[in-house]
């Protein structure tokens, strides 16, 4: 469905969608887009992170000394 | 079989480079105090990744579109676009892929080199922002003017730097030292006389171990340097050199820079070691060239100033825990302008100017300003939006106890009564 030829013979771009295609441009600006949103997920951990021990509210429920999770 | 064998090549480049982020990893996680191990590991890792994926996204086309200086949509630069049809699986480009991954194993190893230095204070997401710049933008955008066969300095200076002491290690330590001086010391690290106060690592055979892991990851970062083909190898410029070139003053380098530096520091664990990294970095410009003995003075002279170029900064207040800015950002200046007192006058390739002291310096300057000021400008953006530093209950607590989900001991570690946080002294009774 992807591929960008039909058989090996005279193959030479062979990754999904083949170069400068409208599938590939959608792939990457679609990773770009994870990638930036990683960060924005991270910043926001931290400063729920932070918050709950300046509260001394642990995120992770558990031992309010530890903060850890509970033993599996 | 050349284009097979010339992947192969590069594939255990980029495979031995993974050790320099094993040892970075083990490095600073020894460094580190036992509350703040786990965040440190991740923040490796999250370098590690962040770096190489946004590597793909811009890296990898800024080195082939700018040695000229400016961004160039020259043939290269579009086969370096992450759409183009050599940016992915292609039956007739066998090196776009490995060279790629070889850099961005380079560009990795810059971005890490920060790491180390703003250890238990800095927020990940800020150092990951930071390390990004400095690992995917800054560091190759040096790459591509002064280590690249058709970089301007190269065209325009004569410069040379075979093994990148200039564009990775200087680059990464000038920048690093931006980053220090708008994210603080660590509480406790100074006293309110302004006297310095060691914070030890909790783990010191670890980041001992660390450094060794490096050492042995070099030899992929050196591997990388050079450009194999089936007519032998060339020099990142294109000069023929060989690998024996690279063993002769790599060891010697290693062996010089211990020396060096357990001479100047009377013997301490951390600076020893990490002269050897220093004296690997000194001898790194001209590594293609010195005699070996030659490579061995320079490299000893390498370890022998890192403590006192650590002294240096930590009289303006600035906590670098892991010495970077002293042995990648001193050593790393201190290598290129070695180059230009002792190739001076060397060819390099047809037509192209020769080897000089004044190109060495004027590059040397060129690496400086570009490590440093977007670092620092940066910094200085999160800091004032209060997104550099952790705050100060967080610190207190450590790291580990906050973000990270997990506990590094849970059943504890031995305690040496010592000075901890540079404030109380933790009494043999306490300890037990």
């Amino acid at each position: 469905m992807f591929n960008p030829f039909d058989n090996y013979d005279d193959a030479t771009v062979v990754f999904t969608f083949g170069g400068f295609s409208v599938g590939v441009w959608i792939v990457f600006i679609l990773a770009v887009l994870l990638f930036v949103g990683f960060f924005v997920r991270m910043i926001k951990h931290e400063n729920a992170a932070y918050k709950a021990i300046i509260e001394h509210t642990p995120i992770e429920k558990g031992p309010a000394a530890e903060g850890e999770p509970p033993a599996y | 079989m050349t284009a097979t064998n010339n992947e192969f090549f590069y594939w255990m480049s980029i495979a031995l480079m993974m050790f320099i982020h094993a040892g970075f990893l083990a490095y600073e996680v020894g460094a580190s105090r036992s509350k703040n191990v786990l965040a440190t590991a991740m923040k490796n890792l999250l370098a590690f990744a962040t770096i190489v994926a946004s590597f793909f996204f811009v890296g990898w086309f800024l080195y082939n579109a700018m040695p000229s200086g400016f961004i160039e949509m020259t043939d290269a630069a579009k086969a370096a676009l992450p759409w183009s049809d050599n940016m992915g699986p292609n039956i007739d480009d066998p090196a776009s892929g490995i060279f790629w991954g070889a850099f961005a194993l380079f560009a990795a190893t810059t971005g890490s080199i920060m790491s180390g230095a703003v250890l238990e204070r800095i927020r990940t997401s800020a150092f990951l922002i930071l390390t990004v710049l400095v690992g995917s933008v800054v560091w190759i955008i040096g790459a591509a003017w002064g280590w690249h066969g058709a970089g301007w300095m190269l065209l325009k200076l004569g410069f040379h730097d075979v093994g990148a002491a200039g564009c990775v290690h200087m680059i990464a330590g000038f920048a690093t030292l931006g980053v220090l001086i708008n994210l603080g010391p660590r509480i406790g690290r100074f006293r309110s006389d302004g006297s310095a106060v060691t914070i030890r690592p909790h783990n010191l055979p670890l980041t001992m171990l660390g450094l060794m892991l490096i050492f042995a990851g070099f030899f992929g970062f050196l591997m990388g340097c050079v450009i194999y083909t089936d007519a032998g190898y060339a020099t990142i410029y294109g000069t023929p050199t060989t690998l024996s070139a690279f063993a002769f003053n790599t060891l010697m380098g290693l062996a010089g820079g211990i020396i060096g530096a357990y001479l100047t520091s009377k013997g301490e664990p951390f600076w020893t070691i990490s002269g050897g990294l220093a004296g690997v970095i000194g001898v790194a410009s001209g590594m293609d060239l010195y005699h070996p003995a030659l490579g061995f003075i320079i490299a000893l002279g390498a370890g022998a100033i890192i403590p006192f170029i650590g002294r240096l900064i930590e009289k303006f207040k600035i906590d670098d825990v892991v010495g970077a800015v002293s042995v990648h950002g001193g050593i790393g200046l201190y290598s290129v302008v070695m180059a230009g007192i002792f190739l001076a006058g060397y060819p390099n390739a047809e037509g192209l100017p020769p080897i000089s002291l004044w190109g060495q310096l004027v590059g040397a300057l060129t690496f400086a300003a570009l490590g440093f000021i977007p670092a620092y400008l940066v910094s200085w953006v999160l800091k004032k939006l209060n997104m550099l530093r952790i705050p100060p209950e967080v610190e207190e607590q450590g790291l580990d106890l906050s973000e990270v989900p997990a506990t590094p001991y849970p059943e504890g570690i031995p305690v040496t009564a010592m000075r901890v946080n540079g404030t109380d002294l933790l009494v043999a009774e306490e300890a037990k």
